[in-house]
């Protein structure tokens, strides 16, 4: 318990430091949203204007409080270029993005683990080189060039989906799921082959250790002795590798987006950087750094309960 | 029968040379209830011929030849699911780390009563904690309960290896096969351990083959005692006789060589 409430108020703390670079980091770099909004020939007096009411011409501190007090009650400010709400720009966007990372993480859990567990056990040194080779070619792959493969090979040659025909989830959960199966198993490529590998290599490590001895001669057959004693040994480093996956996948789908043109928040965000649209782009950032928070959060209380070496620390 | 026979026990690592034997033609014998001490130096083969004995030495590591029965069965020609069952029931072994011989992220309790999750898939929960508790507190532990809930890491060098003995006899085996488990230990819990382990001899006539390389300790504790140098027995007898009165110049050496100058501590 005393261990989450330390967590928490890390996170919150981290979660506070993060909106506020993220507040400066706009503030800071050039490019002036009005100058988007009104143009290059606009007059002084109607950019000044303008940034009276969108309230540019205020203190930056005082600012970053107004939004953070706004932020905390889940008003995220209102979009410049779409002029809406950004809450309701996101709440149209979010779900697509969840989803897509959420079934890109599954993937990368379910085949990954299993994978990692046979490659930890193969004895054959021929399949164990093979295994390594494909693996270190899928590694070396980036997503967007898997998406890009995909496209061509099942959209165009073989015509199983229309790219960019995105069907909407609230449409059609399942015909919205299978049209993300192919940006999810995108993303989850390089990151399924480098869990393997660390999976294996972690596997491999355990099965030195003087513990599965004391197991053997306790007559546990190998099986039971991966199962039983190795396998939670090996997944405490994987754990929170799978944890910086999860936040990567999500951060990965800003481009996998563009690629399958899905309609989630990695366009939206890319457009918005774009048009110096400000309060979209900091609350995405805000939102991606709480996702990827909150993953190590999870990450750090699973090692503490699969490790109970680690609750003394 | 005798509980355990090695008859020319012969093992050649693939990876050394051809002429180069681990265990060159080792034979002997152990009765129930009797208390046999292998020592010599490092390398010398003591725990290269427990492993064979325990059928613990990987095949694809070594070939070996010669002979092992335990109770009238042939280790060498058991299958895996064969020795599975004789592990841990029939025969147990406690290695020398305590420490790393226990799995860091499960509780003692758990590891003590694994041969009863092994071989004993009947019992039930409570029962099998009854039995663990017991084979700890003949293992010499002081409040097992305690000690059940505990993670190796909460516990001393001492306590582990009275939880290793506590987890190699709680099914009650034949023969206990005690690799060098003193010897990461003080002298004082080295003490304790050792009449533990007479205790447990005297009450259940459980044979112990203990391997150590510490004279002092097999003295102390082994009714007999095989010398080995270079994979091939030296010498061997009555403990008393053998260390009293050494008959082969390297055991002459070994007694030598202790600190007291060849004289043992009662």
């Amino acid at each position: 318990m005393k261990l989450v409430l330390k967590k928490t108020a890390s996170l919150i703390i981290t979660l506070f430091i993060v909106s506020l670079l993220a507040f400066l980091a706009f503030q800071i770099i050039p490019g002036d949203p009005t100058t988007k909004i009104l143009g290059t020939n606009a007059s002084p007096e109607k950019v000044q204007a303008l940034r009276a009411q969108l309230g540019l011409d205020r203190p930056v501190l005082l600012r970053y409080w107004d939004w953070l007090v706004s932020f905390l009650k889940g008003d995220f400010g209102t979009s410049y270029n779409y002029l809406r709400p950004v809450g309701s720009l996101l709440a149209d966007k979010l779900p697509v993005t969840i989803a897509l990372t959420l079934l890109s993480f599954v993937m990368t859990v379910v085949i990954s683990i299993p994978l990692g567990i046979l490659a930890g056990r193969v004895r054959s040194q021929a399949a164990d080189h093979a295994g390594v080779v494909l693996n270190q070619v899928i590694m070396a792959v980036p997503p967007f060039f898997f998406g890009i493969l995909s496209c061509y090979l099942f959209g165009i040659v073989l015509k199983w989906f229309q790219p960019g025909n995105y069907i909407s989830l609230s449409d059609s959960v399942a015909g919205g799921i299978s049209y993300l199966l192919l940006p999810a198993l995108s993303l989850a490529l390089p990151r399924i082959a480098m869990t393997v590998r660390m999976l294996r290599g972690s596997i491999r490590e355990e099965l030195t250790h003087n513990y599965v001895y004391t197991a053997q001669a306790r007559g546990m057959s190998p099986g039971k002795i991966l199962i039983r004693h190795v396998l939670k040994n090996a997944m405490i480093p994987v754990v929170t590798f799978l944890a910086v996956s999860a936040a990567e996948i999500m951060t990965g789908t800003i481009i996998i987006e563009q690629v399958f043109t899905i309609p989630g928040i990695g366009r939206l965000l890319v457009s918005s950087i774009g048009n110096r649209d400000f309060p979209v782009v900091q609350a995405i950032v805000v939102l991606l750094a709480a996702w990827i928070m909150i993953v190590n959060f999870i990450a750090d209380m699973l090692n503490h309960w699969m490790d109970p070496r680690l609750a003394g620390m | 029968m005798s509980l355990l026979e090695v008859n020319n026990l012969r093992v050649h690592f693939h990876d050394a040379a051809p002429d180069r034997f681990a265990v060159d033609g080792v034979s002997f014998s152990m009765e129930k209830g009797d208390i046999l001490g292998l020592v010599g130096e490092s390398g010398t083969g003591k725990t290269v011929t427990s492993m064979c004995i325990a059928g613990l030495l990987p095949r694809w590591k070594a070939d070996t030849e010669g002979s092992i029965t335990l109770d009238g069965t042939e280790i060498f020609d058991c299958t895996q699911e064969e020795l599975n069952k004789i592990l841990g029931r029939e025969m147990s072994v406690v290695f020398q780390e305590p420490m790393t011989s226990f799995n860091p992220v499960y509780r003692i309790g758990r590891q003590v009563g694994e041969s009863l999750y092994v071989h004993e898939r009947g019992l039930s929960r409570a029962e099998k904690k009854d039995r663990v508790l017991k084979a700890m507190k003949k293992a010499g532990l002081q409040e097992p309960q305690e000690v059940y809930r505990k993670y190796p890491h909460e516990l001393s060098g001492g306590m582990l290896q009275r939880a290793m003995i506590a987890a190699a006899i709680v099914t009650s085996p034949k023969l206990l096969i005690a690799d060098e488990i003193t010897t990461a230990l003080d002298v004082t819990i080295q003490a304790r351990i050792l009449d533990q382990l007479k205790k447990l001899n005297r009450e259940s006539g459980m044979a112990i083959l203990f391997i150590s390389h510490d004279l002092h300790v097999v003295n102390r504790l082994c009714k007999s005692v095989i010398v080995m140098q270079r994979g091939k027995i030296v010498e061997s007898g009555r403990t008393e006789d053998v260390f009293s009165s050494p008959q082969h110049a390297y055991t002459k050496q070994l007694v030598a060589a202790i600190p007291s100058r060849g004289r043992f501590d009662e």
